[in-house]
């Protein structure tokens, strides 16, 4: 440690300044946790114990025990959007890191142009998904937008009228919702790539190792962190998918393409039953933690076994 | 507080300086006091009509501060009422409609807005049921603006007689022509859309197969057997002949659209409330003569409702004389005619001319005034006249799913919609 | 048949490079069909909309959507277009994204160079902030708005923004910090630098990657914001995404000018539009540097 060397002992000589920078960066933090704390956790806290009142349309302090739980249970269209959050958040995520990881390969090429299509990869981000939604409901309905043109391109076979089957809904938001992130994910894996010494990929060539084999076997396995950082965005991301459903689907046909975000503003909000909604927050609140915790744990203790000094 | 006001000042500051540099809508100064106004009117002739109202106050020296937020039938707007409540920072006036109102007088937050409803005599020249849903303990806390009908059918007519059907005057009339329509390939019926449309033409087919005191038991009553019964299946198997009819492709499409496809002769048929008119005259085409108004047919005549209103909240920020001067001029001649002309409505109160409306807005009043008359007037349950948020939202789930699941029968559709509506009632009343 | 090229790296032949270049083009296609509907519509007129196709080019060419969607359209209180909530949005974006990244790079730097027992459990509380579905937040959030006197202010929108960005920007910050050698900290110390001056002169002159990282991703996102815009402000202090939501989604009862929505759509992504492609390569190069590396 630093106090061992003659220097430091010196240049440390002035003990208030020796105990400024013990508390100091711990004070530099309180900010920031005190907003967590508050905004954060004390907001869970809060729509935690709302979900055992019986708030409706204003909230209340009424106990109701866990009668909002039960009838929440009961509920076709809470189960339907737990099932198309499962649904959504796996294929969403895998299929952004799948596109991904691939393009940034492909990328990774020594490619041409590399600049302006990352940008074209990119853009999508930046577009607000209120009209982005609108743009693909127009691509996707049948009537309209892609089985309509491929059509009239001549192949009258052609069907693609996933937006209005009850059924397939769910997976055009999938659609949209990939196209908007797996630019940036792609970015997140070139990044990664980029990091890589060239050196090492040289050798496994030189012994004879084949370029995808080297990918399979030294490249992708290290790119570990960037996958933990993807998934932390694209989970967030998932999560808070609430604009592109109502603009795309609108939730239907029906309510087969509900999320518990879009359960919970619309019995919170529109149905006047604040309870209900906070109870579904809750719920998925504690199912995203399930989720998300083992991984959490698994990667902030491999850093730290890995890398204290 | 303080903080508050300074804030409302900068904000009300920032609104004239907006509203200057704007120059068409160039505001007097204020000085009798403003009234802030919550409202998801955002866009097209209602925000214009708004304007209107705005610029009616300014002559009488009053400020209307224009709140509007847009978006998914009023849920933003609700939403922030909410938490507007939760800052403490309430709205003087804001968009709410239906069982609503009473609801939320129950939060002791509305302002009584009587004195206003004798100056104008509102028992006498509103309607009613309309009268009676503005009042909460006997008094009256909120303004309406307009009369839509719900239950209208629209009608290409040339397209009808290309398919060489007959115009319809009873539910069999009807099926026959769409029998018709779809064998000369054309889609019989725009729509299909999302919920919210289903449920308007479940309205239209509830009054139509059932009529009034059908349509109350069930609706405004919520009564079990009512929603159970035979009656409510036979609705229910109705609406699955419609959907039938329907182009399965136009799932996820505006009403809009289809209204589109109706003037442009792709479909033959809409059932739609009166704002379609909106559209029709947007596509170059005059309500009542290319395209056909008439009631939904079948068994019973029949009129349902949908009567947009802003209640009055006690509020700090909002002065009072501009509360009642927003009510006294939301229901002033001048500005019911100008109003409902664009909206497509019709004036909500007695005494204004209808010179100058369409075909479809003359029937309209006509069959309104025999209605009342012979106790066929309902409020409609697909625009939140009849149910609270939560009763309608379980009535909404269950015709979403009984039109999506086709393997699903329309008793138990009718069992489901009986159980699902009592419970979200049990859940909705503390 | 592959030759190295001049990193020494054998990369297959130009079938294989051909086959590259046809994946990389059509994925370009995908991205940008969405785009290309956008501004096709936007220049259409309205019958054209309504009865044409999808994809076919303007004709006639019209440019009444745009001029309608920044000067004309009514977005409810007025009827002025979408110019005048341009910079609502640059008010409370940019003190957002600047607090915001400041506390990141903070909180980055205690976590990475001044760890402390219980550092980690720190970072994990902050990155929960990442995972929670905002709807659910809207009404305590307005009570303490209320409580302390920021309701309805971009004020009170900013607050909002840098406490919910903080967790990204931590996690962006944290992760660069890692992958900078202790030693360079430990050197500046035993120059006698303390903490503070260790952050000014040692760390912050090369974070510029990470920064850029973090702005781009917090403008963004705070940028095409929605949810708390239209809570947090009223009237004429809506941002701009308000203020084209207000545009597109007409109420049931009113007409949709689908050429003004799309028009408005990408005036108001144009800021972030124009951020990803003059400082893209930073963005890459931040990434690059360490933003997702552990």
């Amino acid at each position: 440690m630093a106090e061992s060397s003659p220097r430091a002992a010196q240049a440390a000589a002035t003990p208030w300044r020796r105990r400024l920078d013990r508390w100091l960066p711990k004070f530099s933090l309180v900010p920031s946790g005190l907003a967590s704390l508050i905004f954060i956790y004390g907001f869970i806290a809060w729509t935690i114990w709302l979900s055992l009142t019986n708030s409706s349309l204003l909230p209340t302090n009424n106990f109701a025990g866990l009668r909002e739980y039960k009838v929440l249970f009961q509920l076709d269209i809470w189960w339907v959007s737990v099932i198309n959050l499962a649904i959504f958040g796996i294929l969403y995520v895998a299929i952004c890191l799948a596109i991904g990881l691939f393009l940034a390969i492909m990328l990774d090429q020594k490619i041409r142009a590399e600049g302006w299509l990352r940008t074209i990869y990119l853009y999508p981000l930046a577009l607000s998904l209120i009209v982005t939604g609108v743009v693909w409901k127009w691509l996707l309905n049948p009537s309209l937008g892609l089985e309509h043109v491929v059509q009239s391109l001549g192949w009258t076979g052609f069907s693609f009228d996933w937006l209005v089957n009850p059924n397939m809904a769910i997976y055009t938001v999938v659609i949209a919702a990939v196209w908007q992130a797996s630019g940036f994910v792609t970015a997140l894996f070139l990044a990664g790539l980029r990091g890589i010494d060239s050196s090492i990929i040289k050798a496994a060539q030189i012994d004879g190792a084949s370029l995808p084999r080297v990918y399979f076997s030294i490249i992708i396995p290290s790119l570990r962190p960037v996958f933990f950082s993807a998934i932390i965005l694209l989970v967030s991301l998932a999560i808070k998918s609430f604009d592109l459903v109502i603009a795309l689907t609108g939730g239907g046909p029906g309510y087969s393409t509900w999320l518990p975000a879009i359960f919970m503003y619309n019995f919170g909000f529109n149905r006047g039953q604040i309870g209900l909604g906070a109870a579904a927050a809750t719920l998925m609140m504690a199912a995203v933690a399930l989720a998300m915790l083992p991984m959490l744990i698994a990667e902030l203790k491999e850093r730290r076994d890995g890398r204290t000094h | 507080m303080r903080n508050q006001s300074i804030l409302r000042k900068s904000v009300t500051i920032g609104l004239s300086v907006a509203a200057m540099t704007v120059g068409g809508v160039a505001l007097a100064a204020p000085s009798k006091g403003s009234v802030s106004v919550l409202n998801w009117w955002t866009s097209g002739s209602e925000a214009k009509s708004m304007n209107v109202l705005q610029q009616m106050m300014a002559d009488k020296g009053y400020k209307m501060i224009n709140d509007a937020v847009s978006g998914g039938g009023g849920s933003n707007a609700r939403t922030v009422l909410k938490s507007r409540i939760q800052s403490n920072n309430l709205p003087g006036a804001a968009q709410i409609k239906g069982p609503e109102i009473q609801q939320w007088c129950t939060t002791g937050l509305t302002m009584n807005i009587d004195k206003v409803a004798k100056q104008q005599n509102w028992s006498k020249i509103l309607p009613g049921p309309v009268a009676k849903g503005m009042q909460c303990n006997g008094h009256y806390v909120a303004v309406p603006f307009n009369l839509h009908r719900i239950n209208w059918l629209w009608i290409n007519k040339s397209v009808m007689q290309k398919a060489g059907a007959q115009m319809p005057t009873d539910w069999d009339s009807l099926v026959a022509a769409l029998k018709k329509l779809k064998s000369a390939g054309i889609t019989p019926i725009a729509g299909g859309g999302d919920t919210w449309q289903v449920a308007t033409e479940f309205d239209a087919i509830a009054i139509a197969t059932g009529g009034a005191d059908f349509y109350r038991k069930a609706f405004v009553d919520l009564d079990p057997s009512a929603l159970s019964g035979d009656t409510m299946a036979k609705v229910f198997k109705r609406l699955r002949t419609i959907e039938q009819y329907e182009d399965q492709n136009g799932q996820g499409l505006s009403w809009n659209h289809d209204t589109g496809e109706v003037v442009q002769g792709k479909a033959a048929m809409q059932i739609m409330g009166d704002w379609a008119k909106g559209e029709i005259t947007n596509d170059n085409a005059t309500p009542g003569k290319e395209i056909a108004c008439m009631a939904f047919p079948g068994e019973h005549n029949g009129f349902v409702y949908n009567t947009d209103s802003f209640e009055m909240f006690k509020s700090s920020h909002s002065d009072k004389n501009a509360q009642y001067a927003f009510a006294r001029t939301a229901l002033s001649p001048k500005f019911q005619r100008k109003f409902n002309m664009a909206k497509g409505s019709i004036p909500v109160r007695e005494g204004v001319s209808l010179k100058g409306f369409d075909a479809c807005a003359k029937q309209s009043q006509k069959d309104f005034t025999a209605a009342e008359k012979n106790n066929a007037l309902v409020p409609s349950f697909s625009q939140d006249m009849a149910e609270n948020g939560a009763v309608k939202g379980a009535i909404f789930d269950v015709i979403a799913k009984f039109y999506n699941d086709k393997s699903m029968t329309p008793e138990a559709a009718a069992k489901a919609m009986a159980s699902q509506a009592k419970q979200a009632k049990m859940m909705s009343q503390m | 048949m592959a030759g190295p090229t001049e990193d020494g790296i054998q990369r297959g032949g130009p079938i294989a490079r051909a086959l590259v270049y046809a994946v990389l083009i059509f994925a370009a296609l995908y991205f940008l069909m969405p785009l290309y509907v956008m501004l096709t519509t936007s220049f259409k007129t309205l019958p054209q909309i309504s009865h044409g196709n999808l994809f076919a080019l303007p004709s006639p060419f019209s440019t009444e959507g745009w001029t309608a969607a920044w000067s004309k359209a009514c977005t409810g209180a007025d009827c002025s277009g979408l110019h005048g909530y341009f910079w609502n949005s640059v008010r409370f974006t940019i003190p957002a994204v600047a607090l915001s990244t400041l506390f990141g790079a903070i909180n980055g730097y205690v976590l990475t160079k001044w760890r402390f027992k219980g550092s980690e459990l720190v970072f994990g509380l902050l990155l929960g902030g990442t995972f929670v579905p905002f709807q659910m937040f809207l009404l305590p959030m307005a009570g303490v708005l209320g409580k302390i006197g920021l309701a309805n202010s971009l004020t009170g929108l900013a607050l909002v923004h840098t406490v919910y960005g903080i967790a990204f920007t931590t996690l962006f910050c944290r992760n660069y910090y890692v992958t900078i050698p202790d030693e360079l900290v430990k050197a500046a110390r035993i120059d006698g630098a303390g903490f503070v001056s260790t952050f000014f002169y040692v760390i912050l002159p090369i974070s510029t990657p990470i920064l850029m990282v973090c702005v781009i991703w917090q403008f963004t996102q705070i940028w095409n914001d929605f949810l708390f815009g239209v809570v947090f402000t009223s009237g004429s202090e809506h941002p701009i995404t308000v203020a084209l939501n207000n545009l597109v989604n007409t109420s049931s009862t009113g007409v949709k000018r689908y050429n003004v929505d799309m028009a408005g759509a990408i005036i108001t992504a144009l800021p972030t539009l124009i951020v990803y492609v003059v400082a893209g390569r930073y963005f890459m190069r931040g990434l690059t540097a360490g933003a997702v590396k552990g």
